[in-house]
This record gives structure tokens, sequence and C-alpha cells, in this order.
């Protein structure tokens, strides 16, 4: 094969996986434009004509309803990054060394644990029990520790991160060893530099499950200052569908359709930042290449 | 866990739906009480022999209850509460602590507390907090030593057959709140169509009748289907119509769709499936025939859009199962962009129904002060201060009055429903709504069609009996299964009406509808054994 | 050190024969001295899994005697364990007649089909995404790729409507500009096992697509380099390399799916189907028609019964693929 038809070869394939990936991604996105754009769309005309590319009528009175109380939404947004953040930090470290002790093979408990990391992924007690437990035995109702606590670990996420960290070569590690490494020595300075990519991953996992929680709050925050981003938003919603049913008219007509796709937007913000934000440890190759010259 | 997330809050989303839906623009969904019983609307407690508590105590030591409620603005929570403790506090020796809760999550909440064990003292039940599903946890104190005890005055004021619509399996949960129950299946129908093509609705006795109006819309209003339609709205089986009470509208495929029915005037109770009667066939084949000709739209649209849709009036009106007495002008406003909306009942007379007993205040089992509960219950009856305090809030501040002569109130100026800060907007959770000041002056004397409503209406033969479906649960859930998949029938988007029914009734009959039938007719004979012979 | 993939598979032998004489080695050993080994070799790695532990226990074992409601009829004045035992009885709405032959299969099928279609597309996708060598072009392919994630089913519900409206529907409109009938796509349940293919594809195809990402990220370049010498090509990389060494990632994802092939996703099927009865024959899963019977009955001990059921027969079935992992590639067990 001489070197120029294999360089043609080469762009072709170049441009066909450009091209399949161009194409999911318009489907990704067109939806995406069209809520944005409904958002900023006239109730009336969304009604009458539907979702546009292009706003039939501009409006910007979705987000002034949804806005119309500063202060209130601007009290969850930060209930959300408090909860989030420090809910996906903890987590993440302690998801990461349990982890690791798994995927560990020389650890012999291994089996053990990794049964009752998975059996909760199945069998759950329920939401009675559960509220039983938090309100009455731990007293966290109305309390952020109640949001905050409960997804601290989840199953899921153990059993892929311990995926991730059992392809670390099992040699370095012995190596480690063999200097005189404790293991948190190689866990904090082999390990988790190694794992940049999967940490990234589920760290962000973490952090959206954290961002997109409503069940906890719907069981256990009553109090209207504890509200977070999506029960506030939720509760919005269910409050102008009450309107629209007619109990208390006065004139009023909150537009229904584009506030629901403003509150899509404004809930999706801040993880598409965040999302973005955690992609610069998605570096291909820097891990062990990295490593080589130690 | 995850499964459960899911599982719950979307048993929150629809729940929420439909109860919204169940309470769309009509005084609360049950139907009504005979008037003639009607008890002269309650005068303000009489100071001279009400209160048991002479001295009022000091706030600090009176103990405290908790109330809770849903509600849509209660931003001034803190300062209603201390209004109220005001009153309170002299009248019955305890205060209250308001909980409030929004519309969509209230069922939940009030659920785990009752199961769990959580100690609280009152809630009021109905749409949001359904009344039945609270029995069952087990949470509430039977009433029926408390009431006569603690609410003599409310005690006699209802019939016993009324109170009777509040019992279970015996007991009674629920201190009734008198909503005005009359409801009629018939339109509400756009006025500026009705006078465009000079439609005769006044005088229209059947659906039917209605036809004239639904061609000139489909012909001259384009993009206007003349009914209303949703997921939750459109199956064409209203039973109290055709003179039937379904008895449990839960078993079937929803609104419009119940299964089971009891015929009024009935002298033997008998329970049957609807698809033997002349009158569903007479109903379905309406539903055909108006699908058709394209009266209802062919896409069931999730009730969200119907609401949208609503809004920019792409409707021409609402078979409604239950237009009542009271004024359209506040759902007009809100839903129909302030186009007046005439009503006309089809439904010959109101029937009552035990639907009337959902609706009312609840003590709960853990309260350790079911004494004063049940008398803040009796004070809040009587005593219209304290009820509209609670509806609207501190005079002033929260509403002012537009005439006072006829009870009639506003928002403040520049107030709107949206920004108000207490406007829980819920009169039926709060006692007898004759003491409510009125906010439309077309209500005015609206209590006494209720009274003749209720005086000329008809009486179910099965008011006052409650269905356990304990014994054929398993039954009811395939039964349902079968029922929603057929519920095109009831729609009129179903072809071969024949070969569907045929087919439906076999299918019904495999998954036990026969065992339900036959359960609900031992219950109620049960039931009409123990009742006093005439 | 790591000259070629070669190396995983001598690992796997070298693990097992140090097991097998470290056994040996024990067996000879008094009993203290053990015990004292096994701290030393194990402690540290105790320490570190404990805390996750001690959380997992309070927050999901604490509570989980509670299944036992599955079994009683639960009265909140008796509480969970003064209740009233029902035996199965609570269960037997899952078994009779017609029904539940119906949901079952309903539920594996589309499972199944969910599973297939996750797997293969979203590996198909990383694998593209890795050969961008763009970094900045990479990053927006992947956030745009992400995205729908993000959408609420509520939204996606209404994207399906748009497209298969009868009337007014985006894709009536095309057939009708070729004359075609439109098809009233609501009322007839054959379409829907695709539909609902492509809209849970749609949501979830990021999502493991970043997963599976990651672990190509991970694989150490020198191993493309040694294939690349050897004369290899993109495709022979990618089927020689990357799919082994991604394959832990795919087999650890289909065990839990298959463990939770009996659930469902009810946001999905409420928002898609649209509470529509006619769609019901291909649609109805386990988890729909519990939750139309407890949004009825309020008997949520029934609730908890089918999802004992779920759980327990998801689990029979993980301990049979685990078991059947172990014996060809035991590295990739899950326990």
């Amino acid at each position: 094969m001489s070197g120029a038809a294999f360089k043609r070869r080469r762009s072709m394939t170049h441009a066909m996986i450009h091209g399949a990936l161009v194409a999911t991604c318009l489907v990704c996105i067109v939806p995406l434009w069209l809520i944005i754009s409904a958002s900023f769309t006239d109730e009336q005309a969304l009604v009458e004509r539907g979702f546009r590319l292009i706003p039939a009528k501009f409006s910007t009175e979705a987000y002034r309803f949804l806005l119309a109380d500063p202060a209130q939404i601007l009290r969850a947004y930060s209930v959300s990054v408090l909860v989030t953040f420090s809910g996906a930090m903890v987590s993440l470290f302690l998801m990461s060394m349990l982890a690791y002790a798994l995927s560990r093979r020389d650890f012999s408990l291994r089996k053990v644990l990794a049964l009752f990391v998975f059996f909760p992924i199945l069998f759950n007690a329920g939401t009675l029990p559960f509220y039983i437990l938090m309100v009455r035995q731990l007293g966290l109702k109305d309390n952020l520790l109640a949001l905050v606590l409960p997804p601290l670990v989840l199953p899921f996420f153990v059993l892929l991160l311990r995926t991730f960290f059992s392809n670390i070569p099992r040699e370095l590690i012995e190596a480690a060893k063999l200097d005189g490494a404790s293991e948190w020595l190689i866990y904090f300075r082999v390990v988790v530099p190694l794992s940049t990519p999967a940490l990234a991953t589920v760290g962000l996992f973490s952090l959206l499950f954290y961002w997109n929680d409503l069940y906890l709050s719907l069981l256990f925050i009553n109090d209207k200052s504890l509200y977070n981003l999506q029960y506030l938003l939720y509760q919005i919603i269910a409050n102008i569908q009450l309107l629209e049913e007619g109990f208390a008219g006065q004139g009023l007509k909150p537009p229904l359709q584009s506030v629901r796709m403003a509150m899509a937007v404004l809930a999706m913000g801040p993880v598409l930042f965040a999302f973005m934000f955690v992609q610069r440890y998605f570096i291909k190759g820097i891990t062990l290449g990295g490593l080589k010259g130690d | 866990m995850l499964n459960q997330t899911k599982l719950m809050s979307a048993v929150i989303c629809i729940g929420t739906t439909m109860m919204v839906s169940a309470c769309a623009g009509a005084p609360v969904a049950p139907t009504a009480p005979p008037a003639a019983t009607v008890a002269p609307a309650p005068k303000a407690a009489d100071p001279t022999k009400a209160p048991d508590v002479a001295k009022p105590a000091p706030a600090a030591d009176v103990p405290e209850l908790t109330y809770h409620f849903v509600a849509f603005k209660d931003k001034d929570v803190a300062i209603i509460e201390e209004a109220v403790n005001k009153i309170l506090i002299p009248k019955i020796g305890a205060k209250l602590k308001l909980k409030t809760y929004g519309f969509s999550d209230a069922a939940q909440k009030i659920a785990l507390m009752l199961q769990s064990g959580e100690t609280c003292d009152l809630i009021s039940v109905g749409g949001f907090i359904p009344y039945l599903p609270s029995v069952a946890t087990g949470g509430l104190a039977a009433l029926d030593d408390l009431l006569p005890k603690n609410a003599p005055n409310l005690w006699a004021r209802y019939k016993p057959e009324w109170w009777n619509a509040a019992r279970v399996n015996g007991k009674i949960y629920n201190a009734l709140n008198y909503t005005g129950w009359t409801s009629y299946a018939g339109f509400w129908a756009r006025s500026d169509l009705i006078e465009k093509y000079k439609f005769d609705w006044k005088n229209t006795k059947k659906w039917e009748d209605w036809e004239p109006l639904f061609d000139n819309i489909l012909k001259n209003e384009n993009g206007v289907t003349p009914l209303l339609s949703s997921d939750v709205w459109g199956q064409f089986w209203f039973p109290t119509y055709y003179g039937y009470d379904p008895v449990d509208d839960s078993i079937g495929s929803g609104r419009g769709g119940a299964l089971v029915g009891v015929k009024v005037g009935d002298p033997n109770r008998t329970v049957k499936l609807v698809l033997d009667t002349p009158e569903y066939r007479q109903a379905i084949d309406l539903a055909r025939t108006w699908y058709s000709k394209g009266y209802v739209a062919k896409d069931v649209v999730p009730d969200n859009d119907m609401i949208a849709k609503r809004g920019a009036l792409k409707y021409g009106g609402f078979m409604f199962p239950g237009t009542g007495d009271f004024s359209t002008k506040s759902m007009a406003d809100a839903e129909w962009k302030a186009v007046p909306i005439f009503t006309q009942h089809l439904q010959q007379k109101n029937m009552l129904t035990t639907g009337i007993g959902r609706t009312g205040f609840t003590v709960c089992a853990t309260s350790k002060n079911q004494d004063k509960a049940v008398k803040f219950i009796e004070e809040i009856n009587q005593n219209p201060e304290l009820y509209n305090l609670f509806n609207f809030g501190i005079e002033g501040k929260h509403w002012v009055w537009k005439d006072k002569a006829t009870k009639i109130i506003d928002l403040p100026a520049g107030v709107t429903a949206d920004s108000a800060a207490w406007l829980p907007n819920t009169y039926w959770q709060f006692g007898d709504r004759r003491q409510l000041y009125l906010t439309d002056p077309t209500d005015v004397g609206v209590w006494d069609r209720i009274d003749k409503g209720i005086a000329d209406g008809d009486v179910s033969p099965v008011m006052g009996f409650t269905f356990n479906r304990k014994p054929v649960e398993k039954e009811i859930a395939q039964v349902n299964t079968v029922a929603k998949e057929f519920e095109g029938l009831n729609r009129g988007s179903a072809d071969n009406v024949d070969a569907k029914l045929t087919e439906y009734k076999s299918k019904l009959k495999e998954a036990g509808v026969d065992k339900i039938i036959a359960e609900m007719q031992k219950q109620v004979n049960d039931w009409s054994a123990t009742l006093p012979k005439k | 050190m790591y000259d070629d993939s070669i190396y995983l598979m001598n690992a796997v032998k070298a693990r097992i024969v140090n097991s097998r004489t470290s056994a040996n080695k024990r067996a000879a050993q008094p009993r203290r001295q053990r015990l004292a080994a096994w701290i030393n070799r194990n402690g540290a790695l105790v320490l570190m899994a404990l805390p996750g532990m001690l959380v997992l226990f309070t927050f999901s074992y604490v509570p989980m005697p509670g299944i036992v409601l599955a079994f009683k009829d639960f009265k909140a004045a008796l509480g969970i364990w003064g209740s009233e035992w029902t035996g199965f009885s609570n269960f037997e709405y899952l078994f009779s007649t017609g029904i539940a032959l119906r949901i079952i299969r309903n539920t594996l099928f589309l499972n199944g089909l969910f599973i297939v279609a996750n797997t293969i597309c979203s590996l198909g996708t990383a694998v593209l995404l890795h050969e961008v060598h763009e970094r900045f072009v990479s990053r927006i392919y992947q956030s745009v790729l992400f995205f729908p994630y993000f959408v609420s089913w509520v939204i996606v519900g209404y994207f399906i409507f748009i497209l298969f409206g009868t009337e007014g529907g985006f894709i009536n409109g095309i057939l009708g500009s070729f004359g075609l009938e439109p098809v009233n796509w609501y009322s007839n349940p054959a379409y829907w096992p695709v539909i609902l293919v492509l809209a849970n594809l749609w949501h979830s195809l990021g999502y493991f697509t970043v997963i599976y990402l990651a672990g190509m990220l991970a694989i150490n370049p020198e191993y493309f380099e040694a294939a690349r010498i050897d004369g290899a090509n993109r495709l022979q990389e990618v089927w020689f390399i990357m799919l082994p060494l991604v394959r832990p990632l795919v087999i650890i994802n289909l065990l839990l799916a298959i463990g939770r092939i009996f659930f469902s996703n009810l946001d999905l099927y409420l928002n898609v189907i649209r509470n529509q009865g006619a769609l019901l024959p291909t649609t109805d899963v386990i988890d729909t028609y519990v939750f139309r019977s407890i949004t009825v009955l309020g008997n949520f001990n029934m609730a908890a019964a089918a999802g004992f059921f779920q759980a327990f027969v998801g689990f029979a079935l993980v301990v049979l693929c685990n078991w059947l992992v172990r014996r060809f590639e035991p590295d990739q067990a899950l326990f």
C-alpha cells in the first residue's frame, strides 16, 4: 500500500467517523435547541404553532415567572450547590477507597464485600422503613444531611470504580510495596493519579445524582428555606397546574408550557457547565505515559 | 432505593394530575346531601356559652396541636398562626402549629407520617390528602365518641346518614366539611361561541341536543375542537347522568370509565356490571358517533397539553361529570382567557352519594390532645372570623372588603393570586363553607339553589356504604388493566364496537370481574341489613 | 514492563499459582501468626473500605429487614413487626391469568432490547470518539452526546408526541407529503417496542459512552504502538486491544443490567406511552402494572411484594451469570 493511498484511506475513515458523530450529535442537540427556543417563546404562540427552531414570538415571560422571587430561587440554587458539591466530594472519596480495596485481588474479603455492595442494588427495604430510619431514628427531617448522607455510597458507582481500578497493573502496586510504600501511600500516589478519567467519570455521575435528586427532598424536606432547586421547580410547576385548574383564578394565566421548558434550562445549565469542567480530566493516555518517566 | 425513587415520584406526578383535575373548577368532587336537613348556616358562636375555658391560659402553658393541610400561597404562615392562636387560646385552651404542604406531595408526606407513627394532631383530608388511604394506614382516631362530646353543635348540624358517609368499617374518622354538595353531569361551554351561533343552550335536555353548536364550531371555527379531552378526561360513561351510583369508581379505566354501578331507586341495591346495562351502550354509541364526527380530538393528549390548549381557546366546551351551582367566573378567568363560561346541567337531579364523606377534618391516633383537637374543629365550623382567617388571611393585609353587606371581598390593590402572601385556596379544608366570604357577586344566593338542589335530588341507594376492596384486590388490579386496554370504547376511538365489546366482556370475566361484583353485592347486602327499616 | 497485552493473561495465571502456594503455606502456620499475617496483609484495605461500608450499612442494610412487608399486612399502629403475616397473598396479583405472562414477557423482551442496543451503540460511539484526536472537537462531541441525559422524561415524552402525534405529528406530516396515509401511532401497539428502544437509547447513549470512553482512555497507548509496529490496522487495534481491555466494564454493566432485568424505568414508560390503554399489549411491564395497581389500591405491601419478586429473580440470574463469568474469566466476576 502506498503512503498516499494509506493517507487517503485514513482521511476517508476520519471523515466517516466525524460524519457519524456529527449526525448523532445533531439528533441530540436539536431537541436541546428546541427546548431553549420554546422557553423563550410566547405561550400562546407555543400552543398554536408548536416548537420552532426560532421562537415564533419571542418572550421572556417564562423566566420572569420563574424568577419572580429571586431570593427564593437563589436560596434553592445555593442549597443545591452546597449539597451537590459536599456530597459528591465526600462520596467520591469514600467510594473510591472502598472500590480500591475491592479491586485488590489479594484482599481476602474481596468477594464477600463485593456481594455486600452489590446486594442493595437489587434488594431495598422500600420507602417506609427508610423513612422510619431517617426520621424517627436519625432525626433527619428538615435537615440537609438527609440529602447528603444516603447517596454517599452508591453501589453501581462503587462497582464501576472497582472495574476501572482492577485494570491498574498489579506490578505497579507490587513494586510500590517493595519500595516500602504503605497502602495509603499507594492509593493516593499511585492509584488516584492513574485513574483520573475513571474518577472524573464517577465524580461527574455522583454530582449529577445529587443535582437531580428530588426523591430525598420529597421525603424529608418540608421547610421552604431548605428546598433545593429541583424541588422548588417541582413545586412551582405543581402550583401552576393548580392555578390553571382554576382555583385562585384572578385572571392569572401562567405560561405552563414555556415555564416547563425554562425550568429545564435553569436546572440543566449549571450541570452542563460542571460537565464541561470535569471533561478536562478525560485526557487520553496522559496517565500511564506520564508515569513511565518515573 | 433507586427503583423506589422513580416509582414514588411517578406516583406523585400522576396523583397530582388526577387530583388537580378532580377539583377542576367545581366545588370539590363529591356530590350532595339533602338540603332540607342542612341546618341554618352557623352563626358566630355565642360568646356567653361557648368557651369552656373561662380564663385564657397564658400562651406558653397551653398544649400545641400540629395541624397539617395543603396551601397554595403560604408565605405568611407564621403571621396567620399567630392570629389564629390569638383567637383560639381563649376559646379552647390550645394553640396550633400550622404545617402547610404543597399540593403535589402532600399525599405522600402525610401517608408516610401516619404510617411511620410520627406524632401529629389534626389533618384536613380531601382531594389532595385522600381520606380512605389515610384511614387504611390505621393512623387516624375514631371520632364516634369525641364528636358528640367536644363538637356537639357540629354533630347536631348534619343528619346521621351524612355522618354514615364518613364511616369506614363502622367507625367515623372524618368530621365532615359541608361544601355545598350539588353536582350535575352537563356542559361548561364558551359563551362567545354560543352567542355567535345563537345556540339555544338553555333548552337542551340531553347530550345530543348540543350537536348543532358543535357542527357550527367544526365548520366555521378553524382549529377549535368542540369538546376538550385528555388522558384524564374524555371517557363518556357518566354514571350519575344515567342514574347510577358507581359505588367505587376506582374500579375501571378511570374518570368516565367506572365498571360497576347501582341504579338509583333500586330497592334491592343490585350491583351491576355497567357493560350489561342499556345505558352504557347508549354512552359508548354517543362516544363513537361524536368521535367519528370529529367533536373530540383524535389524539389523546396529556392533561397539561389540554390545559395549555384550553387556555388558548382551542376547545368549545367541557363535558363535565360534576358541574355545580357556584359561579364559573374564576375558572373562566384562569382557564378560558376570561371568556365567560355557561353552565348547563343535563343531569336531571342531584344525587347524593357516599362521596360527601371524604372531605373534612381528621384527628391523628398519635395525638395526645384529641379532645382539644375536636374542640378546634367545632370552633372553626362556627366561627366565621377564624374560618375566613384560614381561607383569606388578615383583613387589610391579605384581603379587603368589596361589599360588606353581602360579604364580598377582594384581594388588596396590586396583589394577585400569585403574589399573595396568604391564599391557601382550599376552602374545603376548613369546615362549613357557608361561612366563606364570597369573591364573585353572582354567588350571592347560591346557597338557596344548593339547598333546593339537594332537597329535590336523589339519594343513592348505597349512600353511606364504603366498599372494602381487600378481599378482591388481586381481581381489581387485573380488571383495571383490561379496562385500561379497552378504554377506547369509552372514548369512541375504537372501531368495530360490537366485536370489541364482546371481547372486552370476556376478558373482564377472565380477569375476575364477577368475583368483584359478587363481593360488592355481599358487602352491600350486609350493610343494608344494618340499616334501620323504614 | 508492559510489552504487550499477553501480560494480562500471564498475570491471571500468576495469580492462580500464587494463591495456591500461599494457601498451602497458610495451613502450616499457627493460628495467631496467621491472624497477625492476615491483619498485616488486609488491615489497611479493611480500614479503607470501612467508611464506605458503614454508610452503606446504615442507609441500605439497617432498613432492609423492612423487606418483610412484602409478606405482611402493614398497619401503622402495629408497626412493621407487629403487623400480621399474610404469606404470599401480596404476590397473588402478579401471578394470575394472562396478564402475568404478558407483563413478564414484555419486561424481559424490552429490557433485553435495551441492553443490546445500549451496549452496542455506546461501545461503538466510544470507539469513534476515541479515534477523534482533536481534543477540543472531541470534547464538544462528548458534551453534546451527554446532553440528552439531562432532559427529563416528561420532555422526552413531549418530543415523542411531536414526532408521532396523529394530527399534526412530524412523521405523519412527512408521510402526508409523500401522499401516504397518516398512521395512528398511539393506537397501534406494534410500533412501540422500537420507539421505546430508540427513546431509551437517545437518553442514555451519552452516559454509557462516557463510561466506556473513560475505560478506553485508561489503556496504555503503548499497546497500540506495539500493535501498530506488528502491522495491525485500525480495526484490528479496536478488535484485539481496545475491546478486550474494556471487556471488564462491559461485563460489569451487563451483570448489573441482568440483575435489574425485571425492573423498568417507570419514568420512561409513563411519559413515552402516555397512559394509552391501547398500547398495553406490548408495553405493559411489571413496574407499570404494579404502579397502576397501587395507585388505585393504595396497598403498598403489594408494591413491596413485586419489588421482592423482581429482586429475587434478578439476583438468581446474576448469581448464575456470575458463575458463568467466573468459569471463563475468573478476574471479571462480580463476586
